[in-house]
């Protein structure tokens, strides 16, 4: 955890439980609908329910997440090998570094690592979406509990790096 | 005049109360809260603060904001910066600044003598005359003698920030027409962000006396900045400089001494739906000689030094216009105390209302100054009527000059904006938006007060409006303004002077410059500003540019606007390096990959580095008393002798699945896949477009429809964008899903003779004998009691297990091997003994024999050119280029004849070693120790059909000779991967 000069803190998050859905909406909600929250409707949203997130993040792309320790649960439900060939579920728990940001500055600090805007009337409660973090390409959503703030992913093999950036930002 | 009697008693937007100590050339001096640097020197009577860029002639202040173009200061300490302008440093308590380009001092520079030989070094001087024996030998010198100021030799303490900001509307300058636009913006609920230089809101109103609303101007300035401040929607940037325009909208910004504690300056790219340009208009000077001496100011600096920091620049002034507003400043200036001794003014017929703001002063209507006189400043001009006829000297020691105003147009045309002359005004002012922008106020052209006012005010809520935001309308003030009417005036230069009449005070650029260009065929006012540098710089042209195309225009006697005019540039103020960078300094100047071995391998003491796609992985494990060459052999020895382990997670690895999977495989690999089996793996080769080999690796069936492709640790997220556009552009109807899992697998390579016993020394419950676990196939289930996919590839020539786990597994993974391994002398093993092992197999290597020229022909892969397939991507372009029978290089192995001879990786081979065009190069050398020598590969004109012969490798001190062999130098057969 990194304690700043601005009223924020960073921390590295545990292993979250994500799965990457590709297809078709029709057939994605044909094979795990019932095992997911409703789909969102909008790109670069997601819908929560139950400790369960799933955000469409692109044309026929779909991320789940779940805290880790529903992941071989989840992965029971999904079944990625058993999947018809017009889905891809693909478990990527590993691929992914999560970060907190929050407290009073969060969107001061978030300005100064991706290029995105982040005004609630851009990027509302329910924002999710890829874009670029730290200059690299990441996962980002807004994070309304505990506290306000930002819940953020870069490819795990990076984690380091995003450390390495707030440390210097925020130090 | 004493520096106490400078200082005006009253007055200013200084805080008397808050006085500041500072240094300057390691003098003590003080100045007050709300000074710059500029300002609090002419206060202690400092008239010299640098020396010219060129000719060294002592210069000081001429402006009092960005547009000064004589003032460069190094800062020291804490905020340490090479090339500040003295006119925007803001003064605070401890602050040391030195002069520029001067020694020992700029009273007595030692290289003034140069500017006694000004007449002998015009411009393009240097380029002609330091040809021989080449320019390098003489630039250091030159570079040393004339210039800027030096990097600060230790960074500013403190960090740089770099922020993104969103607007709906944004409105660069808070001078009259920005805070307009602003308040209007601003009232309808967009999101507006304004930014202005100053630190207090007001723009020109804090130089000048003028009114509204029937208030001192500045105080409805300050009125407007704090309601503005204090709204929600409005983020007011000050002290902060708009210096960059890019694509899309995208505004650069520097911000001066944020609030942040240690943020020494902060970067802003906002981003705006809509842009309001409100950055005023800076005075032009007029040209005559000597009109950078001491003294010589703009007539709106000498206005606002007496007006807005309470100084006194002289105490006898002369000033020499061709337009109203010097009226106005005459009027300020006498007011203050200066006396006016005369107004030269170039008109004939000056305007009555210009001549009540000065009754009494004399007017010299219809005359110019030709020359400033004075060698260290101003003492004396001489002025009369410019058709011929008797020279008048005026004592005086300031002369305040006004040549007109040029509307601020760099924003609007580093946005790529057009322009049009403005009779009118004799000024260029803006024409089209090329991006969705506005320009209003006095940049726009409007020199009225009350112009500005309105014309912000309509800017403001169109642009607003065009956001989709309501805006209301919100009255207009009242205001007190002052007229202005112009003449233009482009020269006053006496014959003979021009070699010190200036026109790019910055760059030493003097009207016979110009003259110069235009003799010697310069006729484009682009090729003038190359051959002269005028306009260049941090200036860009600021106060130069005008003058220069009107003096092209005067000396070729065509109008103004045919003439033409120079591309506006960033930066458009000096912008430290650290602000651009940001953050993004130090260990994240660039992005870094770690695996969950780093540490580990930090740990063993690995030498680490970037290996391909920012991955940073150890290059050799050295040990105690070891040299490279030794670790290397050693871990070299241990992988064919024994056992070795090494990272191999970095490798690109992505999921193709759908009904198309193999229709993709088959487009992209130049081989066939329409016959791998489920559990197999086939080698690949993809070529680009243009038949070149972009990339290789092993891709296994899953099942049906499901594959695993790997692909080059460096070349990975080349591969997933080339897969990506054939199915997003080329392909949009196929039916496949990629996902990219290179990081959620990592692998540890286990290879030698022994590893199939490390692996039985694991526990695995995959039946790893060879014929039921062969070459080329993977296999899923548990290695050391983790779930794990295993590979069975090689890279290294020797037997493999690729062994993949989940990303949480890895380090757990790693430990169990070394540890089941430690009994068959397994060793950890590095990028560098990777490459030899690779090397002297033949492997190809991206980047080194797949280097972007050659095909799978040049490599002798032919047997990987499908036949059978109708085509795949390359296909084509190999089989045109093919066709022309051209010699091609050839991958081969070299054997120098030296065995112990090294020759440089990347060595040209040359005929004979002669210096002759080459005819291929080295790609790689290694030192074997499987054969005990060094060993290369190598691509050579037409290759396979000389092995046997003798190529020779040219370096800088010796040719190499070296015998040409196959590219493969252990196990040719396969017989040890295979085993």
């Amino acid at each position: 955890m990194v304690e700043m000069g601005y009223e924020a803190t960073a921390s590295r998050a545990g292993t979250q439980a994500v799965f990457e859905i590709r297809g078709k909406q029709r057939d994605v909600a044909a094979w795990a609908g019932a095992r997911l929250p409703p789909l969102p409707a909008q790109p670069n949203t997601e819908t929560r329910e139950d400790g369960l997130a799933i955000c469409h993040c692109g044309p026929d792309r779909w991320l789940v997440r779940a805290p880790i320790r529903r992941e071989a649960g989840l992965t029971e439900a999904l079944d990625p090998d058993a999947a018809p060939v017009s889905v891809s579920v693909v478990p990527v728990s590993d691929s992914y570094a999560f970060f907190n940001v929050s407290g009073k500055d969060a969107d001061a600090v978030m300005s100064m690592v991706t290029p995105l805007d982040l005004h609630r009337s851009v990027f509302p409660e329910n924002a999710a979406t890829f874009t670029a973090v730290c200059g690299v390409r990441g996962f980002l959503a807004r994070r309304t509990r505990p506290e306000n703030g930002y819940e953020l992913a870069v490819d795990a093999s990076l984690a380091e790096m995003v450390e390495c950036w707030f440390a210097r930002i925020l130090g | 005049m004493t520096a106490a009697e400078r200082r005006l008693a009253s007055g200013g937007g200084i805080d008397r109360s808050r006085p500041l100590r500072f240094t300057f050339d390691g003098r003590p001096y003080r100045g007050f809260e709300g000074d710059t640097l500029a300002s609090a020197l002419l206060a202690e009577g400092v008239d010299i603060i640098g020396r010219s860029f060129k000719y060294h002639r002592p210069r000081g202040v001429i402006g009092a904001g960005v547009e000064d173009p004589a003032c460069l200061v190094e800062l020291a300490g804490r905020a340490a910066s090479g090339n500040q302008q003295a006119a925007t440093v803001r003064l605070r308590d401890g602050l040391a600044a030195t002069s520029v380009n001067c020694w020992p001092s700029p009273e007595l520079d030692a290289a003034g003598i140069i500017g006694a030989f000004s007449r002998l070094l015009p411009a393009g001087f240097y380029y002609k005359t330091f040809m021989w024996p080449g320019w390098r030998y003489y630039e250091p010198w030159i570079r040393r003698a004339a210039g800027l100021a030096a990097a600060p030799a230790t960074p500013a303490e403190g960090r740089f920030e770099t922020r993104h900001a969103h607007a709906d509307v944004l409105v660069v300058g808070a001078g009259p027409a920005g805070l307009s636009a602003a308040l209007a913006a601003a009232g309808s609920g967009a999101r507006v962000v304004l930014v202005d230089d100053n630190r207090v809101p007001g723009g020109a109103l804090l130089n000048r006396r003028l009114g509204i609303g029937g208030a001192p101007a500045e105080e409805w300035a300050a009125k407007a900045g704090g309601e503005l401040a204090a709204m929600d929607n409005v983020t007011y940037l000050c002290d902060a400089t708009a210096w960059g325009y890019r694509e899309h909208n995208l505004v650069l910004v520097v911000q001066r001494n944020p609030e942040t504690p240690d943020v020494i300056e902060r970067s802003w790219k906002v981003r705006a739906r809509r842009v309001v340009i409100a950055t005023g208009a800076h005075e032009r000077p007029l040209v005559f000689a000597n009109n950078d001496r001491p003294g010589a100011m703009l007539a709106s600096a000498v206005q606002a030094y007496v007006n807005r920091y309470a100084v006194l620049p002289g105490t006898t002034a002369v000033v020499f216009t061709n337009n109203d507003s010097a009226y106005g400043a005459a009027a300020d200036m006498a007011a203050a105390g200066i006396d006016v001794a005369a107004i030269v003014d170039s008109r004939k017929d000056v305007p009555g209302a210009a001549r009540a703001l000065v009754g009494g002063t004399e007017i010299l209507a219809g005359q110019v100054v030709t020359e400033a006189h004075g060698r260290r400043r101003v003492r004396s001009v001489s002025a009369g009527d410019p058709a011929g006829g008797t020279m008048r000297r005026i004592a005086c020691d300031l002369l305040a000059h006004s040549g007109g105003w040029n509307p601020v147009v760099h924003l609007h045309c580093q946005s790529r904006g057009t322009l049009r002359f403005d009779d009118t005004i004799a000024a260029f002012v803006p024409k089209d938006a090329a991006q969705p922008a506005a320009v209003a106020g006095a940049a726009a052209g409007l020199p009225s007060l009350g112009d500005a006012l309105a014309d912000g005010a309509a800017k403001g809520a169109g642009a607003a409006e065009a956001a989709g935001f309501r805006a209301l309308s919100r009255p207009l003030p009242e205001c007190r303004d002052q007229p202005y009417a112009v003449e233009p005036l482009w020269l006053a230069v006496a014959p003979g002077r021009e070699d010190r009449s200036f026109l790019d005070i910055l760059n030493d650029v003097t009207v016979d410059d110009v003259r110069l260009a235009l003799r010697e065929g310069y006729r484009s006012i682009e090729h003038v500003k190359r051959y002269t540098t005028g306009g260049m710089g941090f200036d860009q042209g600021k106060t130069g540019n005008a003058n220069i195309i009107g003096t092209v225009a005067h000396v070729k006697g065509i109008a103004v606007p045919e003439a033409g005019f120079t591309t506006f540039r960033p930066p458009y103020v000096p912008v430290a390096f650290g602000a651009v960078a940001g953050a993004r300094t130090g260990p994240v100047v660039l992005p870094f990959r770690h695996t969950p071995v780093t540490a580990w391998n930090i740990e063993q003491g690995a030498v680490m580095y970037e290996a391909g796609g920012r991955w940073r992985r150890p290059g050799y494990f050295p040990k105690p008393g070891e040299s490279f060459q030794d670790s290397v052999d050693r871990e070299c020895r241990s992988v064919r002798q024994r056992v070795g382990v090494y990272d191999g997670s970095p490798l690109g690895k992505f999921e193709i699945k759908g009904r198309d999977a193999l229709r993709l495989l088959d487009l992209v690999y130049t081989n066939d896949f329409s016959d791998l089996a489920p559990g197999k793996g086939r080698y690949g080769l993809m070529l680009t477009d243009d038949g070149m080999i972009l990339d290789d690796g092993v891709t296994f069936r899953i099942d049906e429809h499901r594959y695993l492709m790997t692909t080059s640790t460096a070349n990975a997220e080349t591969v997933n964008r080339h897969l990506e556009r054939i199915l997003q552009v080329d392909r949009r109807g196929w039916d496949v899903r990629i996902t990219t899992l290179t990081s959620e697998w990592c692998n540890a390579t286990i290879c030698g003779p022994r590893a199939r016993d490390v692996m039985k020394a694991l526990a695995t419950d995959i039946d790893i004998d060879r014929d039921a676990f062969p070459f080329m196939h993977f296999r899923s289930g548990s290695v050391a009691g983790l779930p794990a996919r295993v590979f069975r590839v090689s890279f290294t020539g020797e037997v493999s297990f690729e062994v993949n786990v989940r990303r949480r597994h890895f380090r757990s993974l790693w430990d169990r091997v070394m540890d089941a391994g430690r009994r068959f002398g397994i060793e950890p093993v590095g990028s560098e003994a990777s490459h030899v092992l690779r090397t002297e197999k033949g492997f190809l290597s991206l980047g080194h024999e797949a280097d972007g020229t050659v095909d799978p022909h040049d490599l002798g892969m032919s047997w990987i050119m499908s036949r059978k397939k109708a085509d795949f991507i390359g296909k084509r372009a190999v089989e045109i280029r093919r066709s022309s029978g051209e010699p091609r290089r050839e991958l081969v192995g070299l054997l120098p004849d030296d065995p112990e001879q090294a020759i440089p990786e990347g060595a040209p081979l040359t005929p004979g070693g002669s210096k002759r065009a080459s005819e291929g190069l080295t790609t790689a050398c290694v030192r074997s120790v499987v054969n005990d020598r060094w060993i290369a590969l190598a691509l050579l004109e037409n290759g396979r059909e000389r092995i046997g012969g003798t190529a020779h490798a040219r370096t800088r001190t010796r040719i190499i000779p070296a015998r040409i062999a196959a590219p493969c130098f252990h196990d040719p057969e396969g017989r040890l991967l295979r085993g």
